[in-house]
Order: C-alpha cells, then structure tokens, then sequence
C-alpha cells in the first residue's frame, strides 16, 4: 500500500514537473547539458528514497529543493571548488523562469522535425500512432480499431514511437557542447 | 554515439519496459498489482529509473509533432495505411464497420508483418492501381470509422461555444477551446475532458453513475450540475447542484472528497486539494459569454480574454501586469477592457492584424 502510494507520487511529479525539471537542470548546466539525465536520474532515485512522502505538503517546492542539493554536490564533484555561478540557494521563481528559454525551445522544434520525418520513413503506423495518442488523445484500442490490428500491435508502434523519440532527444543533449 | 554511451544508456530491452509502463499509466489501465510491480520495476535498478525518464521525456516533448498541424485523424489514418505499401483489404473492412474488438488474428498480422517488410527496405512492387485501391479502401475505411468516432469527440476553437445534448437526456456547455470524449456504456457515462472546461447538467441515473475524467481527478456522480476547468495549475472542480465526488487520480485511489452545492476543489500537483467556497455565478459566467473578475491580475485577465479570441491582447508594460481587474465583460469584446484601462491609465495601443498591444505612454 505504501509503496502504491509512493509509485504515485513519483510518477505524479514526473508527469508535471519532468519537463520544468530537465529545463531546470540544463540552464543552470549550460556547458554541461550532456549531465542533464545524470542529474534527472539522481534527483528521482532520491525522491524514491523518501518513505514519509504524505507529508510533503508541497511536492513542487520539495522537488527543487532536491534538484537544488543534487546541482550542488555536481558542482562539487566537477571543481575543487564551488562555481561562483552555483547558486547555493534556489527559488521556486527561478523555475518558473528557467522554463522558457527561447534557443533551446527553438532548437527542440527542430529536432522534432528531423524526428517527424526519421519516424514516417522508418515506420508510418508508429509515427500516426504517436501523433493519435499523444496530440489527438485516442486511447490506444480506439487506434487498434482504425488499423485494424490488436491493442497489443499499437501498443508496440508506440513503444517504437517513443524510443525513436528518446533516442534523438538524447542526441541533440549530447551534442550541445 | 559517443565514448561513454555503453556505460550511461539504458539497454533496448529497458528502453522497452520502460515504454510499456508508461503508455499503460498513461492509459490509467493499471490496477494495484500491477502498480505494485510498476513500483518494484523502478527499485530494481538506477537504469530503469533513467530509461522511464527518459522515455516520459519523450512522450512530453512529442506534442511538438503536431504543433503545425492541422493533421485530422481521418487524413492521418489513410496517409498511413496508404503508405504501408499493402493492400488492407480485410483490415479495412473490420475498420468500416466500425467494430472496436480486436479483429481475427490473421490479417492483423498480415499488415503487421508487411509493414515490417516494407520497413527493411521500401518496396515499391506493388502496381499503381492497386496502391490506389488499396488508398481508396483504407479512405473509405477510415471515413466511416472516423464518422462514428467524431460522433463522439466534441472539439471547440477560439471563441467556439457548443451546447451538446447527451444520449442519456445530460447536457454539456463546451467552452472556448476545450476537447471532449464521450464513452457510454451499460454500467457508466464516462466523458473524457481533454482540455478547457466545461459545464454538466447531469439526468439522474442511479445504476449508470456519470464521471467526468481529466488527467488530474475523476468526478463522479448521480445527477447534478457542476463545472470543470482544466486550468494550468490543475483541474478545478465547482458544484452548483447536488453533491459530486472528486478523487485525485495520482496517489492514494481510495481517497474521496465530496463538494456540496458551492464547494470547489483544485487538484493539481502543488498541494493537497481542500474544497474552499465559491461564487457560483462567477464560475459559470462563461457559459452566458460574460466574463467576470473580482481583483484578479491584469496578466490573467488578459489570458482569460486570450481564451475567446483569435486577436491576442499582449501587455508590453511590466508594471501594467501588477494592476487588479474588477467588473464584468463581454468575453468576445477585447475592445472593451481597452477601453476600461484607457479611463483609467495613459494608455499606448498599437493594434496589429494579429495582436492588442498595451503598453503605457512614454
């Protein structure tokens, strides 16, 4: 039961704050945006780490407050001395503002271009399939229907879809230098 | 791709998995057991935990797939059957007739398989004509079957409002862009809120309970009347008649709060929903076109007005975005809260073909 409730709390703020996160953790790493997942995956072990996480009253606040801590000790990590430009101390604002950054937003439409057109050439059914599930918000046997195919085939055109997706996403953060 | 990645990348075999558990908890089709597996899945390895990180990433940025797009689901299936390069003879049929189940097994793997074919190296065998039928039947198809589905996704563009009448007798005001799904069956009325907000007028209905889902809470009832908004900060409940139960649908399922007429509860991801009171009438202006503020920023008055109307109003002046709105306004009148702020600041208006642009005189 507890460990329900605590799937639910991580999967929770992946859903509304994995974007804000990642966001986050690349503008205050800007020569080091390959790091970006590193950190990700340290700031959620550690939140599944938390065994009294119904008492967090702020999920938001506590994410941050932990990403915070996880940027520290990198910085650490990285020189024998903190950076000046680490801030030791970091403010919801700041990830609200960090949120938007015009370069990296107009550098993730192009790679989606790019993917649009890698993903149509590899597969047709994945691409639809994509684009039906996660813009159009039809349910997976509601797409099974229209191909004419099993919940279980579809299911596997958006498993494709979406390692497609991860694997040009990883790319474009390792090629930032 | 470069030195390191053996060492840091999740393996393909994870990468799988990992997708698998999320496309199922996207779909909310996981019962206890299986998020007790889900749970045990993500403990069992730092390289899961990264590889559903990064495959979620995936699924949050894809929206950008369609951000040009005017794609409808109708052109989408046909492109894609069509561009399969097989002729879906039997697949189409099933298809047109609209029938949801799974269809016989054989043909189903005949498409998959060719497209797998087709996938290794593009073939281009087949003649024109019967890539042409094989167009025309996969459109026929997914004409008929698009039909019966758009019967039942209800969609609204800026400044749209729809009124839509339920097969059970309930009514739905659908506001300014907002997206909705209705699924009946025997035992449950189940509508979708994709985006936006709308407001139900419920029929009684005691052996069918009615249950409006959104990606943040599901609402349930008998019969009532209530409203949903799926705002930024998360899903916000208000009851106007009779009594609702909301249940939050992350963290504990068990959990239910029940809001009286006048109640509303907020569940988002910032904090642990409360039901507070609230001005009904102010809620629901909306549905008579009206939009009502009692001392909100400027900055969401104008987000509210942007809600309804092609032509943005966009605020220039930073210290305009501090100034508090009280009033009422006809919400596909921009012109009038202009003309609101001009009585009361020194006002520069530079009206585009696109865009209001407020600003305060040098």
């Amino acid at each position: 039961m507890a460990n329900e409730l605590k799937q639910g709390f991580v999967t929770t703020l992946v859903r509304s704050h994995g974007r804000q996160l990642r966001r986050f953790l690349a503008v205050r790493l800007r020569n080091a945006s390959a790091d970006v997942p590193d950190l990700m995956q340290e700031v959620f072990l550690r939140l599944l780490r938390i065994s009294n996480h119904e008492t967090i009253r702020n999920p938001q606040a506590y994410l941050y407050t932990i990403a915070s801590h996880v940027l520290q000790q990198h910085a650490l990590k990285q020189a024998y001395e903190p950076s000046a430009e680490m801030p030791l101390e970091i403010e919801l604002e700041h990830a609200v503002v960090a949120d938007t950054d015009p370069a990296a937003e107009a550098e993730l439409e192009l790679t989606f271009e790019a993917i649009e057109h890698s993903l149509r050439a590899i597969s047709p059914r994945a691409y639809t399939t994509l684009i039906l599930s996660r813009c159009h918000g039809l349910p997976l046997h509601e797409i099974a229907a229209q191909f004419g195919v099993s919940r279980g085939q579809v299911k596997k055109y958006l498993a494709k879809a979406l390692i497609h997706v991860r694997e040009h996403l990883r790319d474009t953060e390792r090629e930032v230098p | 791709m470069s030195k390191d990645s053996a060492s840091t990348d999740p393996s393909a075999d994870i990468l799988e998995e990992a997708s698998s558990w999320m496309i199922e908890l996207e779909e909310g089709e996981i019962d206890p057991a299986q998020r007790a597996q889900f749970d045990q899945w993500l403990r069992r390895s730092p390289e899961n935990v990264r590889a559903f990180l990064e495959i979620s990433a995936a699924w949050e940025e894809s929206f950008r797939l369609d951000a040009h797009g005017a794609s409808s689901v109708q052109s989408l299936i046909a492109q894609s059957l069509a561009e399969s390069n097989v002729i879906p003879l039997p697949t189409a049929m099933t298809a047109g007739r609209g029938h949801a189940a799974a269809p016989p097994a054989s043909p189903s793997d005949g498409a998959a398989a060719s497209e797998s074919a087709g996938r290794s190296k593009p073939r281009r065998t087949v003649s024109r004509r019967a890539a042409l039928a094989a167009a025309l039947l996969a459109a026929v198809g997914a004409t008929a079957l698009w039909q019966t589905w758009q019967a039942s996704l209800y969609i609204t563009g800026t400044g749209e409002q729809r009124s839509i009448a339920l097969a059970d007798g309930s009514m739905v005001q659908l506001n300014s862009q907002s997206k909705l799904r209705v699924h009946f069956s025997n035992t449950e009325r189940t509508v979708e809120l994709i985006q936006g907000q709308a407001f139900f007028q419920v029929n009684k209905d005691a052996a069918r309970p009615f249950v409006v889902r959104t990606g943040e809470a599901n609402v349930r009832v008998v019969g009532t009347q209530f409203d949903v908004y799926r705002s930024r900060g998360g899903a916000i409940v208000t009851v106007v008649e009779g009594r609702v139960a909301v249940s939050p649908v992350s963290g504990d399922t068990e959990q239910k709060l029940y809001l009286a007429a006048g109640e509303q509860v907020t569940v988002g991801p910032a904090e642990a929903p409360h039901p507070v009171h609230a001005n009904v009438a102010t809620v629901t202006a909306w549905t008579e076109r009206k939009l009502v503020f009692e001392g909100a920023a400027l900055t969401q008055v104008v987000q509210e007005f942007n809600r309804y109307n092609v032509r943005r109003v966009v605020i220039t002046d930073a210290t305009l975005e501090e100034v508090h709105v009280r009033g009422t306004f006809a919400a596909n009148n921009p012109q009038r809260l202009v003309e609101f702020l001009q009585q009361r600041f020194p006002l520069a208006i530079e009206e585009t073909q696109d865009e209001i642009r407020i600003g305060l005189k040098r």
